[in-house]
C-alpha cells in the first residue's frame, strides 16, 4: 500500500474526524499496515496533533490499530498531560503574582485552553509555550516580573524589541517558555486587546479567561491572518482542530465572531478556516451558517498543497515571499511609534520596493529549485504499483515497502529486479530477553538482530530483511540500522566484501582507508572531498566486487560521511542542521550531493590508517601479502556477525583475494587534526588528483 | 619433536591463498587466520600432498641451499606449531624408534 504524504494527510484528518462513528473499511486496514501507522505518527508529531490522536484512539479500543502505535501514542499523551499540568501552574502562580504588582494577564490560546481544565490541562493540545496578553500600559513593567519569579530572559535577539511580545522566558533547567504580549500579532486591529479584554471574566486570582468568541477569532485569525494565509505555506492539522473544537463548543456566540470579521474584513479568510475544520475534520456547523461556493476551491487548493513534499515546499516558498512582501512589521513598528498614517504608507512601500531585487532573485532560485526537485521526484517515483521503493547502493537493487529518505540520490526505477526486499512486519522468532547491546542470533540460515529499543530484523538468504520496530522505535533509527548492520549480514550472506573504510575516487580510480574506530579515516576522506577534485564513494560500509578478470570495484554507498564537531568545524562547516549519529551526539551525518559517485569504481590501494606522532605528515610503507591479508579481515565491516562456514570462506576468499589485487599500504601519521591537510596532500599526489582552487 | 620418520599433510579443514607469494589461511575449525612468510609458505606448499617430514627437510634444504642440520633444528619447531595448531595432521605416525 502506498504512504505518500497527501494519503497520510487525509487518513491523519479522518482518524481525528471520526471520534463516534466507525471508522471505514479503508482506513481500519491502512491503520494494521505498521509502515502507514508509522507515518501517520510522523505526521502527527509534526503537525502537533499526536496527544489528540491518542485521545481519539484511546476511545476506539475495538480499531485494529498495531499495538506499538497505541503504546507511542499513549506515552505521548501522558508527556503532554505532564508538561501541560506544569504550564497551568506556572501559568496560574505568574497570575497571582501580576496580581500583586497591580498587573493583570489574560490568557491567549493554549493557555486559555489549559486553565479551563483542571483534571488533564487539555491534554490534547500539544503547547510550545505560555502566551499571555497584558495591558499595554503594562506592558514594560512584565520583564521585571518575571524576573521576580526566578525567570531568566531565553533570547536576546533584537527582533524583541519592538515586537508585539516580549523575548520568550524561562527559568533556567526548563524548557517551557512564558511569552507576554501587547497585542495578539502584527496586524493588531483584527482582534485589539481593549476588545479581548473588555470581553474577558476572570478564572482565577489575577487572570482572565476571554469570551469563548474571540478565542475562536483568535484561532481562526492566528492561523488565516496573522500568517498570512496558511501558515507554513500548508494547512496546520493543530490549527483546524482548534477551529473544529470551538465548531463543536456550544458557548461560542459565532455571531460576534462574524461581525468582528466583517468589521476588520476577515470573513472570507474565517470562512476558509470553518471549511477546513468542517470537510477535513466532519467539525459540526454552526446554526445558520452555509458555506459558499469558495469553500471546495479552497478545500481543493489546501489538498493540493498537501499532495506531496514538492507541493507543500513551493506552497511553504510563496508564502514567505508573501510575508516578505507584506512589510506586516514596518506597519506595526510605525504603530507603536505612533507614526501618522501616511508615514506608515510611505515607510511601507520603501520596504516593499527595497525588497524587490530580493524577491525577484528569490524567485528564480525557487523556480530553479522546483524545477529540479520535479525532475528528481519523477526519477525517484520508484514506488511500484505496490508501493515499494527501489534504491541502489552497496552494488544491490534494494525494494523496499518504507521510503529510505536517506538514500534519495541512490533512488533507481521500479523495473529492475531487486536484489534485497525489504519489509515492515512480525518476526516469528522470539527476542532474547533483557539485552542492552545489539544481539545476534543465527538459526536454521536465517539471521535474527536485535537492537534493543529500536527494533528487531530478520534476514534470510541475503535478500530479504524484515524489520519489526519496538514499540518505542524511533523509525529513523530503524531506518539505520537497516543500512548498516543488516547491509553488513546481507553482505555477509551472499559471500561479498564489505569492509569497514572511506573512499574516494578520481575520475574511474577509487582508494579506500581502513583503520580502527576513531583513527580518522572519514576525516581524511572529507578533507580531500573538500580540497581536491574527488567524489565520494562510501563512507563506513565499502562495498566491493570483482570481474571477470579479478579487478577490484568499489561500490558507491551512502552519500554522507560521518564526522565529528571539531572536524566539521575545522572543514568550515557547521553541526548545525545535520542529522547527529545515535550513538555519538557529537558525530554528525555530512550530506554529500554533487560530488558523489553514481556508478562502481576501480579500487587499486588502500590505505590502513594508523597514528604515530613520530611519523609526521605520513610515511606510506607497503604492506606484505599475509599480513595485507590480515588486515582486510580485521577491517570487515560486521565481521563479528560472519557466522555460518560458507559465510567465513566466501569472505576468505574474498580477502585473499582482495590483497592480492590492490595495494596494501600502510599510512603512518601523526593524527592531528591540523596536520590533516598535509597527509591528504600525499595521498591525492600518489592518487594523482588534482588540488581545487580555493 | 616430531619424528622425520612421520608422515604429514595439510589438513582438510583449513583454507588457503596464496597472496603475493605469501600464504594466507583460515582454520575452519578453530575460525582462526593465519599468515606465513616466505619459509613458512615453501613449507606449506610442500605440505599439499602427503610427505615424509625426512622427505620434507630434504627438498627444504635443496630450496634454500642450507644443511639438514639446521633445517631440521628451525623447521620442526614451526612443524609442532602447525600440528598443535591442527594446520596439518599426521597421516602415519612412521615406525616407532
Amino acid at each position: 500500500m502506498v504512504a505518500k504524504e497527501g494519503d497520510v494527510f487525509r487518513l491523519l484528518c479522518a482518524v481525528l474526524a471520526r471520534q463516534e462513528a466507525d471508522i471505514g473499511c479503508l482506513d481500519a486496514r491502512m491503520l494494521r499496515n505498521p509502515a502507514i501507522a508509522s507515518a501517520l505518527i510522523g505526521l502527527a508529531q509534526s503537525e502537533r496533533v499526536a496527544p489528540a490522536l491518542h485521545e481519539v484512539v484511546a476511545a476506539h479500543p475495538d480499531w485494529d490499530i498495531a499495538a506499538f502505535v497505541r503504546a507511542t501514542l499513549m506515552r505521548g499523551w501522558e508527556q503532554n498531560v505532564q508538561r501541560n499540568t506544569l504550564m497551568r501552574s506556572m501559568l496560574l502562580e505568574l497570575a497571582e503574582a501580576a496580581t500583586g504588582a497591580g498587573m493583570k494577564l489574560l490568557a491567549l490560546k493554549g493557555a486559555a485552553w489549559l486553565v479551563e481544565d483542571a483534571a488533564n490541562a487539555a491534554g490534547w493540545r500539544s503547547m510550545l509555550d505560555i502566551d499571555v496578553l497584558v495591558d499595554r500600559h503594562r506592558f514594560d513593567a512584565a520583564p521585571a516580573l518575571l524576573e521576580r519569579l526566578g525567570y531568566q530572559r531565553a533570547s536576546n535577539a533584537k527582533r524583541f524589541d519592538n515586537n508585539f511580545h516580549h523575548a520568550p522566558y524561562r527559568r533556567s533547567g526548563s524548557d517551557v517558555t512564558i511569552e507576554v504580549h501587547r497585542h495578539l500579532g502584527w496586524r493588531h486591529h483584527l482582534l485589539s486587546p481593549e476588545i479581548v479584554f473588555a470581553n474577558a471574566k476572570y478564572i482565577a486570582p489575577g487572570l482572565l479567561q476571554p469570551a469563548p468568541w474571540c478565542r475562536a477569532l483568535h484561532a481562526l485569525i492566528h492561523w488565516q491572518i496573522q500568517d498570512c494565509g496558511l501558515s507554513r505555506g500548508t494547512i496546520p492539522v493543530k490549527d483546524i482542530l482548534e477551529v473544529a473544537r470551538f465548531l463543536a463548543r456550544a458557548d461560542v456566540d459565532w455571531s460576534s465572531v462574524l461581525a468582528q470579521a466583517d468589521a476588520v474584513g476577515a470573513r472570507k479568510a474565517c470562512m476558509a478556516a470553518i471549511v477546513l475544520a468542517r470537510e477535513l475534520l466532519a467539525a459540526p456547523l454552526p446554526q445558520g451558517f452555509t458555506l459558499g461556493p469558495d469553500a471546495k476551491k479552497h478545500l481543493e487548493r489546501a489538498l493540493a498543497r498537501r499532495s506531496s513534499p514538492i507541493s507543500t515546499w513551493l506552497a511553504t516558498e510563496m508564502w514567505r515571499a508573501g510575508t516578505l512582501w507584506r512589510c506586516e512589521k514596518i506597519m506595526y513598528r510605525r504603530f507603536l511609534r505612533g507614526a501618522t498614517p501616511p508615514t506608515v504608507l510611505a515607510a511601507v512601500w520603501l520596504g516593499r520596493l527595497s525588497r524587490l531585487p530580493y524577491l525577484a532573485a528569490r524567485a528564480v532560485t525557487i523556480a530553479a529549485r522546483y524545477a529540479g526537485l520535479r525532475f528528481r521526484h519523477q526519477r525517484t517515483r520508484s514506488a511500484d504499483a505496490e508501493g515499494r521503493y527501489f534504491y541502489e547502493i552497496y552494488g544491490l537493487v534494494i525494494s523496499s515497502e518504507i521510503m529510505l529518505p536517506e538514500l534519495q540520490l541512490r533512488a533507481v526505477n521500479a523495473q529492475l529486479p531487486a536484489d534485497v526486499d525489504i519489509s515492515i512486519g512480525r518476526i516469528p522468532l522470539p527476542a532474547p530477553a533483557d539485552t542492552k547491546g545489539a544481539v545476534l542470533h543465527v538459526e536454521n540460515g536465517q539471521a535474527l538482530l536485535t537492537m534493543p529499543g529500536v527494533a528487531q530484523y530478520c534476514v534470510r538468504d541475503g535478500s530479504s530483511v524484515i524489520a519489526e520496530p519496538e514499540l518505542a522505535g524511533d523509525p529513523s533509527l530503524v531506518r539505520l540500522f537497516i543500512l548498516g548492520s543488516v547491509m553488513g549480514l546481507i553482505c555477509h550472506q551472499r559471500g561479498i566484501l564489505a569492509l569497514h573504510a572511506s573512499a574516494i575516487a578520481r575520475d574511474d580510480e577509487a582508494v579506500a582507508f581502513v583503520g580502527q574506530q576513531g583513527q580518522g579515516k572519514s576525516t581524511l576522506a572529507a578533507h580531500c572531498l573538500a580540497h581536491y577534485a574527488v567524489r565520494l564513494v562510501a563512507d563506513d560500509i565499502l562495498v566491493i566486487s570483482f570481474d571477470q578478470e579479478g579487478q577490484a570495484w568499489a561500490h558507491p554507498g551512502m552519500p554522507a560521511v560521518k564526522l565529528w564537531r571539531n572536524t566539521l568545524q575545522a572543514l568550515g562547516r557547521s553541526a548545525d542542521g545535520l542529522t547527529a549519529d545515535w550513538l555519538r551526539a557529537e558525530k554528525f551525518l555530512l550530506p554529500f550531493s554533487d560530488n558523489v559517485a553514481a556508478a562502481p569504481v576501480r579500487l587499486n590501494r588502500v590505505y590502513v590508517l594508523t597514528d604515530d606522532p613520530d611519523a609526521g605528515d605520513g610515511r606510506i610503507q607497503p604492506i606484505p601479502g599475509a599480513a595485507a591479508a590480515a588486515l582486510i579481515v580485521a577491517n570487515t565491516y560486521r565481521f563479528e556477525y560472519l557466522h555460518l562456514p560458507q559465510e567465513r570462506l566466501a569472505h576468505f576468499a574474498a580477502s585473499s583475494r582482495l590483497a592480492q589485487r590492490v595495494a596494501v599500504h600502510r599510512l603512518a601519521r601523526c593524527r592531528d587534526l591540523p596536520r590533516v591537510g598535509s597527509t591528504a596532500e600525499l595521498v591525492m599526489a600518489e592518487l594523482g588528483a588534482a588540488c581545487l582552487a580555493a | 619433536m616430531i619424528s622425520a620418520d612421520a608422515t604429514i599433510m595439510r589438513d582438510s579443514e583449513v583454507a588457503t591463498a596464496a597472496v603475493n607469494d605469501e600464504v594466507f589461511m583460515l582454520s575452519i575449525r578453530l575460525g582462526t587466520y593465519f599468515g606465513f612468510n616466505g619459509t613458512g609458505s615453501e613449507i606449506w606448499r610442500l605440505l599439499a600432498q602427503p610427505r615424509r617430514v625426512s622427505e620434507l627437510y630434504e627438498a627444504l634444504s635443496n630450496i634454500f641451499d642450507a644443511d639438514i642440520e639446521s633445517i631440521t633444528r628451525e623447521t620442526s619447531p614451526f612443524l609442532q606449531i602447525l600440528l598443535d595448531r591442527r594446520l596439518v595432521r599426521i597421516v602415519d605416525a612412521g615406525a616407532p624408534k
